[in-house]
This record gives C-alpha cells, structure tokens and sequence, in this order.
C-alpha cells in the first residue's frame, strides 16, 4: 500500500511541473480537464488513508515512545533499588518486564494497524500461576536485559521528537507563505504575526509573493509524501528494533539445534530400552518355556508325573511372558491415549501403583497427540520412580490447561532427594519436552516433598 | 450355545474355537471385523459374540463399538470382549447401557481353560464377568478400601438388584416402593461408596463393580 501511494505522489508532483511550466493551452478545455486532473490527484493524496494513518501514527507513536521509555526508566529504578531484596527484587523485575511487555504489545499493535507491518514479540518467561517457586525465578532469570524490551520505544524518543517539531515547523512554515503572500503590503512597514510568531519587517517583490504562494501551495500538496516518509522512518527502526535480532535469532537457532540433537538421542536411548526390555526379559523367558516343553515331550512316556509338573510349569511361564509382553507392549504406547486421551489412560498406572494415587486430569478438549504422549509418559515414569525409591504414603497427579500450554504437576509425600539421572528415563523426557519447546523441572529437597513439573507448549 | 467369534487373528480365532468345542460349545461363525460381525449377529442371532476389541480397518477400538451396538440393536445376545490390554474407561462404556451378560476380559486367561470356559457360561446365561486388572483399576480410580460394609441391608438390596442390570423403576417394582425411594437409596450408595457425581453412567457402574468384586 505504501509503494502504491508513493507512486501516486509522484504522478502528482509530474503533473504540477507539467501544468508550470508549459505555455497555456491553445485548447481552453483541454486546460480545464488538466487542471481538474490535476486538482483530482492533489484531493486523492489528500483523502489517501495512508495519509491519515501516517498522520495518527505519528501522533501515537510520540505518545507511546515517550510513555513507555518513562515507564521502563521508572521500572528500572525501582528494579535496581529493589535488587538487593531476595525474593522481591525478582518479583520487581517480573513485574516490570511484564508490564513493558504488554505496552510494547500495544504499541507492536499500533504498527500493523496503521503501517501494516507485523513484527515477531520477544520471548518471555511464561506467566504460570501453580509452578514452583524456583521454576519461576530460574525461568525470569534467563529473561531478557530490562531496556531490551522496549528498545525500539526508546531511541524513538529522540527520532518522533524531532520529527514531530519537524512537522509543527512545515505547517508554520506553510500557513506563515500564505499569510506573508496576503500581507505583503503591510510586511515592509512592520512585522506580521503568524501563529503568534513575528516575522518582518521585510520588504516582498511582486515575484517573491508569487514565490511564496508556491511555497504555500508545495507545503500542503506535498504532506502526503512527508508523512509517508516519517513513516517509514518508524518502520525501519521497529523492523530493526522490535523483534528479534540477529544475535538473538542465531542464539535461537543454536538452543534448537542443541534440542534437537537431544531429542534424537533421546529416542535411541528409548529404542536401546525396548531391545534390551525385549533380549533380556522376553526371550529367555520364551526359551525357558521352550525348554520345560521338551523336558515333557521325553519323560511322558517314562515318568508321566514328571512330565505333568513340567507342563504345568510350563503353563505358567507361558502365562507370565505373556503377561511381560503385555506391560512390555503397553509401556511402548498404551493404545487407549490415542482412543480416550489422558484420562483414562491413567487409570492403568493408577491400577498399577502400590502407592495410592490421585488424579485429576482438567481437560476440556483433548491436547495433540504428541503432546498428550508426553505427558502421559512424563506421569508414567514419575510414577515408577515413585514407587521404586520415595517412600512414599501418596502421590497426586494434576493435569491442566495454562496458559494454552498442557501442563503436568506430579507431588509425592516420600523422602525427597530425587534427581534426573544422565540418560535415564526422566533425562530422556525432559529432553523430548525441550524439543517441543517446553520446561521439565524436578524439585526434591531432601526429607521431601518431590514435584516433578513439565510444561508442553501446544496448539489446541 | 451358539457363538460368534470375531478376532481378526486366524490363530486366535480357531484356538478359541477348539477350546468351546472342547467345552461342547458351538461355534456359529468367525469373522475378522467389526462389519462381518454385525452382518453375522444380525444373520444368526446368536446367544453369545466373543469380540476383539482390536480389529480392522483401524484396529482401534472397532470391536468394543460393535459390542456397543450389538448390545443396543439385540440386547438378548450376551457379549464376551476380549482384549489385549482392559481398560477401565472401555469397561465403564460397556456396561454403561446394561450390566447383564457382559463379560469384559484379558486374553490372557484363555489359558486358563476352565476358567474361561465358566466364564464364556456364565456371560451366555445373563452373568457379568469382569478381569480381575479392570476391576483393580476401577478400584485404584474410587480409591476405596470397602466401603460395602457401611451400607444399610435395604441399600445393599438396591445394589444387588443394580448389578442385576435393572433400572430404578424396575427395581421399585420388584421392592414395591416408589421410584422415589430407590433414587434416595442410589443416591446413599453413591454418596457411602464415595463416588463423584461427575459421570452418572460412571458411577452406577463402579457401584456395580463394588458389588461383584466382593
């Protein structure tokens, strides 16, 4: 839209020249139709909506530039007094970084309003109610520096400024070659008032007020193309300030190469898991059952009772692999998470906990499938690990919505002291949450109690 | 007896086969997917269908839809499911129409010859046979230690005759009290066996399954 315009103003500006400086036309009404084609073009720059958007951007981005660069000047002084206050010192930091955020958001909004231009918002650690304490001061850490956010705001200040004197200026400018061009009489014998500005005494020519006529008529019919310039002075610092930049968008790429290598690795070690689950349990379990077979076959004709308490062993060995393939089978991926969701697919863990587990899943729809597996193997693992060292009495595991992101809470009463061992299984899923851009974190002081927390970013 | 046995593997489906004929048990039919198995119920009108609940196209949960649906279109045919892994939640949308003649069990204990085949009777002559896993995890679920004994006799009636696959008005009539009466006794039932009253088709089941597991 703004080429278009541009293009417009310079058709507009050839046809003035053209009018100018060629003799009168010869044909009265070919003069005419000119000139209306002329006065046509001059009214449509005028009514241009890019016109009056550049004229309100201007205005709101003097506003918005001033206010948010006071505000974060504020914000920082109160941050850096504050710093020193364990606990509320971070808390002042989250605050203000949140409030920039949402101003920087209003003012991002004002730039694809009225420019049309869409810049990408900054990442910030996302708001979450129910999380740990230290989840939360560990996640606004790593926020951004405080004047990074509304950088763009900031050195704005200086730029909208000068641009809008420069405005106010070409509009004095403007009324002040009329006014001189009317009064130009009077102008010799004493100073004439524009705008409460004195201006004289000068003497004019016949030519100069001609002159200043021109000027007058340039100074209206060329705002359009002013304002348009401004305009893209605004969008070049917001594209370069606004969004992220180089630094941080290679930082980006960096972090989501390095998860993605972990999330590969993660998924070896899964398929390791299920070899090893499958060569040292299942088989020899079947070889076993093999083995009891043939000690039957023989000794049937010999010692019939013999072979009765061989097949019945037998019977029973059969049983149990079958019994290990099916926990083997279900812990690859349980197929009701695909057909019921979350839910119900707790209820097996539930059925197979010694410790007595609580669970509330609040879900109103059903999350993507890749990230309800993650949840559900994040709870299931949490779960066995429960059982195996915690000591625990019992254990609640909380599903929800937050955010938009599906969020997974597992507490137990036990000993505490818990910690995600380098390739185990709890390694694995925090590497496979980081990948989809989520946070996984364990929390377990020793004497308890454990939480074990994962966020999974979705799109529901 | 005649049976219907849908189960898409060959394998499965001529061992259990021999295992009711050993049991002098007929067996109809076996088909291998859900659509032969309405055709062939709809067909034959058996008095028993075995069903996979994994079964082509999808091998999702075909064969538990079709148990559902065989149950609403030919409610006299009794149902035996038959599954790789029970789940709870299949259990409860099961028996959530009608508690009679459905029997809900791992394959696994087709191993267990007698067993099964007392089982497969007890389904085909209106009885409820649930695996002892979906029991445990209806249990882990309600988190109930037992919670049968705080019931009143006249509850425990009204329970027994909710197992039986009746529904309030039919249990009213077989008490000779009001509608009225027995909706307080389920609700006392509801509220001692400490059932949320999140899923009204949930609970009356797990009220059930309190009932049989004891």
């Amino acid at each position: 839209m703004a080429e278009e315009g541009r293009a417009r103003t310079v058709a507009q500006v050839d046809q003035l020249s053209f009018g100018k400086h060629t003799r009168p036309a010869t044909d009265r009404d070919d003069a005419v139709s000119r000139l209306s084609a002329v006065l046509r073009t001059v009214a449509s720059g005028w009514v241009a909506s890019a016109t009056w958007r550049g004229a309100a951007n201007l205005l709101l981005w003097l506003a918005m530039s001033w206010g948010v660069a006071v505000i974060a000047f504020v914000g920082l002084l109160v941050s850096l007094a504050t710093a020193w206050v364990i606990g509320l010192g971070i808390w002042v930091r989250a605050s203000v970084l949140r409030l920039l955020a949402e101003l920087v958001g209003i003012d991002r909004r004002r730039l694809h309003w009225l420019l049309g231009v869409r810049t990408p918002p900054l990442a910030l650690p996302r708001s979450d109610p129910d999380a740990s304490r230290q989840t939360r001061q560990r996640a606004w850490a790593q926020a951004p520096p405080l004047w990074r956010l509304p950088a763009y705001e900031i050195i704005s200040v200086p730029v909208v400024t000068a641009l809008a004197l420069g405005a106010v200026a070409w509009w004095w400018a403007t009324i002040a070659c009329f006014a001189l061009a009317d009064r130009h009489s009077e102008l010799a014998l004493q100073p004439v008032h524009v705008l409460g500005v004195a201006v004289g005494p000068w003497s004019v020519s016949t030519i100069e007020t001609v002159g200043l006529v021109i000027a007058g008529v340039a100074g209206v019919l060329l705002w359009p193309m002013a304002l348009r310039a401004i305009s893209t002075i605004d969008v070049t610092l917001a594209r370069g300030l606004l969004g992220p930049n180089s630094i941080e968008l290679s930082q980006e790429v960096v972090r989501l190469s390095e998860t993605r290598a972990q999330a590969v690795a993660a998924a070896d070690a899964e398929r390791r898991r299920i070899e090893r689950d499958l060569h040292d349990g299942f088989q020899p379990q079947l070889v076993n059952l093999a083995l009891s077979l043939g000690l039957a076959k023989s000794r049937l004709a010999n010692d019939p009772e013999a072979a009765r308490a061989l097949l019945e062993r037998a019977h029973q060995d059969a049983k149990r692999a079958t019994e290990d393939l099916r926990n083997l089978v279900r812990g690859i991926h349980p197929s009701v998470l695909d057909e019921r969701g979350l839910d119900a697919a707790f209820s097996a863990l539930a059925a197979g906990s010694s410790i007595p587990l609580q669970i509330d899943v609040h879900l109103e729809q059903r999350p993507p499938r890749d990230a309800e597996a993650i949840a559900y193997f994040v709870v299931a693992e949490a779960i066995t690990n429960i059982n195996k060292h915690a000591g625990a009495q019992t254990a609640a595991v909380t599903v929800n919505n937050v955010d938009g992101a599906l969020w997974i809470l597992v507490q137990d009463d036990g000993q505490g002291g818990a910690q995600v061992e380098p390739g185990g299984g709890l390694d694995g899923l925090s590497a496979r949450i980081a990948a989809v851009d989520g946070t996984f974190s364990l929390t377990s002081p020793a004497g308890g109690p454990t939480w074990i927390e994962a966020r999974i970013p979705c799109e529901w | 007896m005649r049976v219907v046995i849908a189960d898409d593997s060959v394998l499965l489906r001529e061992g259990i086969g021999r295992l009711l004929a050993e049991g002098g048990i007929d067996v109809a039919a076996g088909v291998d997917d859900a659509d032969a198995l309405i055709h062939t119920i709809e067909e034959t009108q058996p008095d028993l269908a075995i069903i996979d609940v994994r079964m082509p196209p999808n091998h999702r949960d075909e064969g538990l839809r079709a148990a559902i649906e065989i149950r609403r279109r030919w409610p006299e045919v009794a149902l035996l499911v038959l599954s790789q892994f029970v789940e709870e939640r299949y259990a409860t949308e099961l028996l959530a129409g009608d508690t009679r003649a459905v029997g809900y069990l791992l394959k696994d204990r087709i191993a267990d010859v007698d067993e099964f085949l007392e089982a497969v009777r007890s389904v085909a002559e209106g009885g409820t046979a649930l695996d002892p896993e979906v029991v445990r995890q209806i249990f882990a679920r309600s988190r109930q230690v037992n919670p049968l004994a705080e019931l009143t006799p006249r509850e425990r009636e009204v329970l027994s005759l909710m197992a039986q696959g009746r529904s309030n008005a039919a249990i009213a009539e077989t008490l000779v009290v009001t509608i009225g009466a027995v909706e307080k006794h389920v609700a006392n039932i509801f509220m001692k066996l400490n059932l949320p009253p999140d899923d009204h088709r949930h609970r009356r089941v797990a009220a059930v399954v309190h009932y049989l597991s004891n």
